[in-house]
């Protein structure tokens, strides 16, 4: 199974650099590499607290496990939080809560936390942030707690300077929209400038703290002061916001909320008393819809392909195949091999045609400000209500009603039956003819033109 | 769950939401209203880069703030106005009201709410002290959409030609009544990639812009096959009569009509039987329409003074232009593929003659901004005054 942490370095300055180690230092530096990665692991933390689920892969091809709390975390394990997860450096300095937004309350959709922690004896914790949220908290009654966090090729250190210090920390990776060819001539690769952009967002809470990265040294202070922090893969420079106090978001989880995150960590921790690896297929169908979608975010982040094709193919659920497109644009979002991998998924387990399935890659990027405005956008998409394939008849309608919210009361159902499609797709037609632009699009500068 | 994980989690929701809090600006990037991909307005430097353009907005911010600051005047009042359009329409009807709710402003729903007898009296004065005519409408819109245009615009308002022509008109009455702007070059060699169209009646004449290389056009893939090959043959002895005789062989122009119908519906099956991409698809869609454009240009009463370069944007800076678009009748015509930095540059230098400020250190006060009326410090001072 592919493992996903690899590609946290783009695969083009990963190969050069691979090949300028090999061209500078022959085989010895390549041997080194290998007796690095055969170093033995060893325990880096243990679990405290896991309200949802904390699942761990040694190394690549080795089956998932589920960890208890009290259990130890190996170092260079692959580590995925579904929805949260505490976690205590070996010397008990600094915890690291993985957290997932599987309430919504967030813009992104931030569907599972991953992360790797290196053995590194100069710092309290060592960590990769793949994805997701991570949470630093200084454990120590004096002094400072030290963590170093790398990610598509930045390291930064992170000093928690006093006791209580509370830093936290994003990842997220999506390709900017635009319906685009993402393969190259040969029809194999993905095109080198067609990357996910990521984002990076530092919040520090409570207390102090100084982050170095390669380029800068920031210090940064709880509200009001410089608390934020924002980096981007584009420009790779990172940048602090003051905040004067608290943001309004910072308000108590609710009752409601504590409700709906209890019965999901319910369902995860009862999912996953089946063998992990089979959980996504185990409960596609089940009667229950929490345990179905979260089996759809379990794939993406198992990276089972397959079972990400299933969902987004599902005949039954409508609330499946909805997840499985976010899950997948997520999952894509996460480095450009993975289109490789989705178009090699959809050509042989989901039986498309190499055109079928661009054109189902190719919507998931969705469509940018330029394309919007082309009527031929719409008369695309509403083409594709009564397309042969349903997960293309299912991506059609997620843009549609996201373009043109009025139409969510056609209640298209790309898994209804032929009749029922076309009787919505006529509603579809109506509201939007054909050389025409959505109703709310109107006075845009088409028509201005 | 204890209170210490609970704070925790509360930080975690508060870093997905502190989008909002670092971008509120960005939100009115989008101005239709709401970006259905990023319904929170959720800002990154991610999303601005998606298009090459897109870092304008951040790098222009600050440059044209003063330019934004032209039109602040004129939308101070609209907004005034505005409660009164909403006042009017409460009266305009008694159905819908409901529907209508969600876009009156508070005053406006506070006043329907004290009930209709009350609403009859005092809202009528109101109304009728501030009813506007349709023209102040119209001006109301404008006013803006130019606004947003200074600070904001989309790459594909730039690239269709909406942006530059909204500007159009707005710089060219301040050239109207007088006022000397700063003097912006404009590069001639990209002047030569903007296209334009004659405006006649409620019609215009066209684009040239494909047809720039003697009709023989560089073909998307999509679209290419034995009807795309008659149509390369076709179009450039059209514009070879164009540019000769000044006028196109009927016959040979409802060929290439024909053709060009042809050649949708062709595409239209590709896409439909997924011999096509939606990227495919949507480009050569583009690209029909430009084509579509080059068709109405050759069938228009003087094709060749398209052609041969005498009706062309013109100006050695953007005064000039501007004057010259005006007193010709012309306007932009949208991009055609390939020229799409040349649209940039030339938004780019429209709005920093708006702006002003370049070429500020020399005389300052000749900038746009300082000719609003009633602006405060930005006031025109009297010596100054045209």
């Amino acid at each position: 199974m592919h493992d996903p942490i690899p590609s946290l370095v783009p695969s083009v300055i990963r190969a050069a650099a691979l090949l300028a180690a090999c061209l500078s230092f022959g085989p010895s530096r390549a041997a080194a590499q290998e007796q690095k990665q055969e170093k033995p692991q060893v325990a880096v933390g243990k679990c405290r607290e896991i309200p949802g689920a904390l699942i761990e892969r040694d190394k690549a091809g080795a089956p998932w496990k589920l960890l208890k709390s009290d259990d130890a975390v190996l170092s260079e394990a692959l580590l995925i939080a579904l929805p949260e997860a505490q976690i205590v450096s070996n010397n008990g300095a600094v915890q690291l809560i993985m957290m997932a937004d599987i309430s919504r309350r967030g813009p992104l959709p931030v569907l599972e936390s991953a992360v790797r922690i290196h053995e590194n004896p100069k710092v309290d914790l060592d960590i990769t942030l793949s994805r997701g949220i991570v949470v630093f908290k200084n454990l120590k009654d004096q002094g400072a707690g030290k963590v170093t966090v790398r990610f598509r090729g930045q390291t930064w250190n992170i000093t928690l300077k006093d006791p209580g210090a509370l830093v936290g920390m994003e990842i997220y990776g999506r390709y900017c929209a635009g319906c685009r060819k993402f393969l190259d001539k040969s029809g194999e690769k993905t095109r080198a400038d067609v990357m996910p952009s990521f984002t990076v967002f530092l919040l520090v809470r409570e207390g102090h703290a100084t982050i170095h990265t390669r380029k800068q040294e920031l210090a940064m202070d709880e509200p009001p002061g410089p608390a934020l922090l924002q980096w981007d893969s584009d420009d790779n420079e990172a940048e602090v916001t003051r905040l004067e106090k608290a943001p309004p978001s910072l308000r108590p989880t609710t009752q409601e909320e504590i409700n709906k995150y209890k019965t999901i960590c319910d369902s995860i921790k009862h999912m996953l008393e089946k063998p992990v690896d089979s959980v996504p297929q185990e409960f596609r169908d089940s009667p229950d819809d929490t345990e179905r979608r979260v089996a759809a975010v379990l794939a993406g982040a198992l990276d089972q392909v397959p079972q990400m094709i299933d969902a987004l193919s599902d005949t039954q659920h409508a609330d499946v195949r909805d997840t499985a497109v976010r899950v997948l644009r997520n999952w894509i979002g996460r480095g450009p091999r993975q289109l490789e991998r989705l178009y090699q998924g959809l050509t042989d387990h989901g039986k498309m045609t190499p055109n079928q399935a661009k054109t189902a890659i190719q919507l998931l990027f969705g469509f940018d400000d330029d394309q919007q405005e082309q009527p031929a956008t719409y008369e695309l998409l509403i083409g594709y209500l009564q397309h042969d394939s349903l997960p293309i008849r299912e991506l059609a309608r997620w843009h549609l009603v996201r373009l043109v919210p009025k139409g969510q009361k056609f209640d298209y159902d790309a898994g209804a039956s032929e009749e029922k499609r076309k009787e919505a797709t006529e509603k579809w037609k109506a509201l939007i003819p054909e050389g025409k632009l959505p109703p709310s699009l109107k006075s845009g500068p088409v028509e201005k033109k | 769950m204890s209170t210490s994980a609970r704070r925790i989690r509360t930080l975690c929701v508060a870093l997905l939401l502190l989008a909002g809090i670092t971008s509120a600006g960005q939100a009115q990037r989008f101005w239709r209203g709401v970006n259905p991909y990023n319904p929170y307005g959720y800002s990154s430097r991610v999303w601005r880069n998606a298009y090459r353009f897109a870092p304008l907005a951040a790098s222009y911010g600050n440059y044209l703030q003063g330019a934004a600051e032209v039109v602040d005047a004129q939308v101070n009042a609209v907004n005034t106005l505005q409660q009164g359009i909403y006042l009017r329409r409460m009266l305009d009807s008694q159905e819908g009201q409901g529907a209508r709710q969600q876009e009156q402003p508070p005053q406006a729903a506070k006043a329907q709410a004290q009930g209709p007898a009350r609403r009859g009296k005092a809202v009528k004065q109101v109304q009728y002290e501030q009813m506007l005519t349709a023209g102040e409408e119209l001006k109301e819109q404008e006013s803006t959409a130019v606004r947003r245009l200074l600070t904001n615009a989309l790459p594909s308002e730039i690239t269709s030609g909406y942006a530059v022509n909204t500007l159009l008109p707005y710089l060219a009455s301040l050239v109207e009544k007088g006022v000397h702007g700063p003097q912006v070059p404009l590069d001639q060699e990209e002047l030569k990639y903007i296209n334009v169209t004659k405006l006649t009646g409620t019609t215009n004449t066209g684009n040239a812009g494909l047809l720039r290389n003697g009709g023989h056009l560089h073909w998307p893939e999509a679209l290419k096959g034995e009807t795309q090959q008659r149509l390369a043959k076709l179009l450039p002895q059209a514009v070879s009569q164009a540019a000769e005789n000044n006028s196109v062989d009927p016959a040979l122009l409802a060929d290439i009509a024909k053709a060009v119908d042809a050649l949708d519906k062709e595409l239209r099956q590709k896409n439909r039987s997924d011999e096509i991409e939606p990227a495919s698809y949507l480009e050569a869609r583009r690209f029909l329409e430009n084509l579509r454009a080059a068709v109405t240009l050759l069938q228009s009463p003087d094709p060749a003074s398209f052609l041969n370069g005498t009706v062309i944007a013109r100006g050695s800076n953007v005064q000039e232009l501007i004057q010259h678009m005006m007193a010709e009748n012309l306007r932009f015509a949208p991009a055609t593929p390939g020229t799409e930095p040349a649209y940039l540059d030339l938004y780019h230098a429209m709005v920093a003659f708006a702006n002003g400020t370049k070429g500020a250190g020399e005389n300052e006060d000749s900038s746009f901004r300082l000719l609003i009326p009633g602006a405060g410090a930005n006031a025109v001072p009297a010596s100054k005054q045209p």
